[in-house]
């Protein structure tokens, strides 16, 4: 046993030592930075020529949320927001821009925003909305409904979500959260930059030994087979592992230093509209990056065992990338339960948080699994399966040729 | 301590790579001689277990040759040597201790040995990408002689060194084989003259002449003869 830490400590340090992983490293750092702290970078534009930049803006609206914090959004916030946005005149087209909003209205904008989300009502019809708590909460069960029939999902799934939501609290407390709304906002630009990083550093871990020719010495050394294949994918599991907590770390540090973390406690409901079960926003945000590491490690396991068997890194990444870029593009529609729930469940698919979050649930013995209760199951049986595949691969090569 | 190999074949699609080989191997050295295309890398490799023979068996006093057992009483310097251009000498000896078993402080002690016997002492800090040729395959030596194998089997060990290297191998090689099996192979008929207690000589994938090789007439004339 302890050979193979020894081992493991070895493979470790060739995937370090290469220089490509220092460069991906790097580069995930900028686009890290310029993806959750970028934003704060841009300029607004207004008509009569005056620029705000988005940092003067967050600060101004952090205020303002502040003033709130605490507050319960009840029949007296919403009647005051909705006051506040009647001033706004009713003809004009960028509400945002006029004197009445700045005035009146933005104190009130995270409320506004609130009340959207909640009901997926547009701007238009939320302003001319008139406030009604009662209204609010039926609206909003009204729009679960609606996304629970074009989901597909069964009597059985919707009782269930409806008994999470009789769990949840109403009316919400206001809080500030901005730094985890940000985070769930970039969690899947980071979560596919994770998946591409791991795959371009984990293609070669086991043909580069092939290319190299160091197979030969590995594989009639005496623990060259099994101890050398479980430490080399051992290594690789674990660097994934690390690459996605370095990803998520440098994320939450700039995410919190620009965004401030106060709000951990705060409702998801003020975040999120949809189908999940009562969380607080931070531990919404852990749970989401910790399914995002999950999938960073399975994918890392896939792009190991593929390589394995199609010998070729070029190959494989290749594969990996196209897999990506499908899920990016095509979207496979609602109203197709099993082949949407499948798609989703993709790890290139799965690290958006609709995908974590997500209505369609998972019957087993009875009982129903959340997708992100799910998923990481089915990754960790999937994973097994790979690394055996793998070393099955490992252990009949030939060396031939050359 | 013997070597079996019982009608062992090798087959790719129509050639035959290696042919119906048998032979009883027991301490000494062993010189193959082949022209390219013979067979000899294909044999070592099926003597390394890092080929599957088509037919026929091989052990190592009754180990086969797939087993952990096997492996571990073996030592191998394969021709096309591979090798980790970031890793300095001393860890790379270190990292192929481990592969073959060796403790932590036994890993350390024989590769410091191992550096200086091959004359890299001195070079043991530093990366392997900086080595000369010569030095790389003197460190492929030094990688086969870890964890003291039973049996050695060196594909064209002597590429790349300078006479002066190559007078050093030769005196390396031959302590070894008075306890050892040592199977190597080149295309250096002088270096098999001096070392080898046994010619072994391939074409077409058959073993054409196997025998001690005392007082008898020049040897590359043999050869020559014989190809």
């Amino acid at each position: 046993m302890k050979q193979i830490w020894t081992l493991y400590r070895y493979e470790w340090k060739k995937i370090v030592k290469r220089r490509l992983v220092w460069i991906c490293m790097a580069i995930s750092a900028v686009m890290i930075a310029a993806t959750v702290g970028g934003t704060v970078l841009d300029i607004l534009y207004e008509d009569d020529g005056e620029t705000e930049t988005m940092y003067q803006a967050f600060q101004k609206d952090k205020a303002y949320q502040k003033a709130l914090e605490g507050k319960i959004i009840n029949q007296e916030l919403l009647e005051e927001t909705m006051a506040a946005y009647g001033t706004i005149p009713k003809d004009v087209e960028r509400y945002s821009q006029t004197e009445e909003y700045e005035a009146y209205a933005r104190p009130y904008s995270a409320i506004f925003q609130y009340i959207r989300i909640a009901t997926d009502m547009v701007t238009k019809e939320a302003r001319q909305w008139e406030a009604d708590e009662r209204e609010l909460y039926d609206m909003h069960l009204e729009m679960l409904m609606r996304e629970a029939d074009s989901c597909r999902l069964s009597q059985d799934e919707k009782d269930f979500w409806l008994a999470q939501e009789e769990r949840k609290t109403w009316p919400v407390e206001f809080r500030y959260k901005e730094g985890y709304w940000r985070l769930l906002d970039c969690g899947y630009t980071i979560g596919l930059l994770a998946i591409v990083v791991t795959a371009i550093c984990l293609s070669g871990v086991f043909v580069e030994e092939h290319v190299r020719r160091t197979d030969q010495l590995i594989l009639s050394s005496r623990h060259g087979r099994q101890k050398a294949f479980w430490a080399k994918f051992l290594a690789g599991l674990t660097f994934a592992l690390a690459l996605s907590i370095l990803f998520s770390g440098l994320s939450f540090l700039i995410a919190f230093g620009i965004y401030g973390a106060e709000g951990f406690t705060a409702d998801f409901q003020l975040v999120s509209g949809g189908f999940f079960p009562p969380l607080n926003v931070g531990g919404a945000v852990l749970l989401y990056y910790a399914c995002m590491g999950i999938a960073v490690v399975f994918v890392a396991a896939f792009v190991m065992a593929l390589s394995e068997l199609l010998r070729s890194s070029i190959g494989t990444l290749s594969f990996v990338v196209g897999v990506v870029i499908l899920g990016i593009f095509v979207n496979v529609p609602a109203h197709l339960r099993i082949l949407a729930q499948a798609w989703s469940y993709l790890p290139s698919n799965f690290i958006a948080n609709w995908n974590v979050f997500n209505a369609r649930l998972v019957g087993l013995f009875g009982k129903f699994l959340m997708p992100w209760q799910a998923v990481p199951m089915l990754y960790v049986i999937l994973g097994i399966g790979l690394a055996f595949l793998g070393r099955r691969a490992f252990m009949r090569y030939q060396v031939t040729g050359r | 301590m013997e070597l079996m190999i019982d009608r062992v074949s090798k087959q790719y699609g129509s050639k035959i790579a290696v042919d119906r080989i048998s032979l009883k191997l027991q301490r000494g050295i062993y010189g193959l001689l082949g022209a390219n295309g013979a067979g000899k890398t294909t044999l070592m490799r099926l003597l390394c277990g890092i080929l599957k023979p088509t037919s026929g068996s091989i052990s190592l006093d009754g180990m086969d040759v797939a087993t952990e057992e096997y492996r571990g009483e073996l030592g191998y310097l394969p021709q096309d040597f591979g090798y980790y251009p970031d890793f300095t000498g001393e860890e790379f000896l270190l990292y192929m201790a481990a592969l073959k078993g060796l403790n932590k402080a036994e890993a350390k002690r024989k590769s410091a040995e191992l550096l200086e016997l091959v004359g890299l002492g001195e070079m043991g800090k530093k990366k392997v990408r900086t080595y000369s040729g010569g030095m790389k395959q003197r460190l492929g030596i030094a990688q086969a002689l870890l964890g003291e194998p039973r049996l050695l089997i060196l594909d064209e060990p002597t590429a790349g060194l300078d006479p002066k290297e190559r007078v050093r191998f030769r005196e390396v090689i031959a302590r070894w084989g008075k306890e050892n099996i040592v199977l190597l192979s080149t295309h250096i008929v002088s270096d098999i003259e001096h070392i080898a207690d046994t010619i072994l000589m391939m074409k077409d994938g058959q073993m054409i002449h196997q025998g001690p090789w005392e007082n008898q007439e020049d040897l590359e004339a043999f050869y020559l003869e014989r190809m």
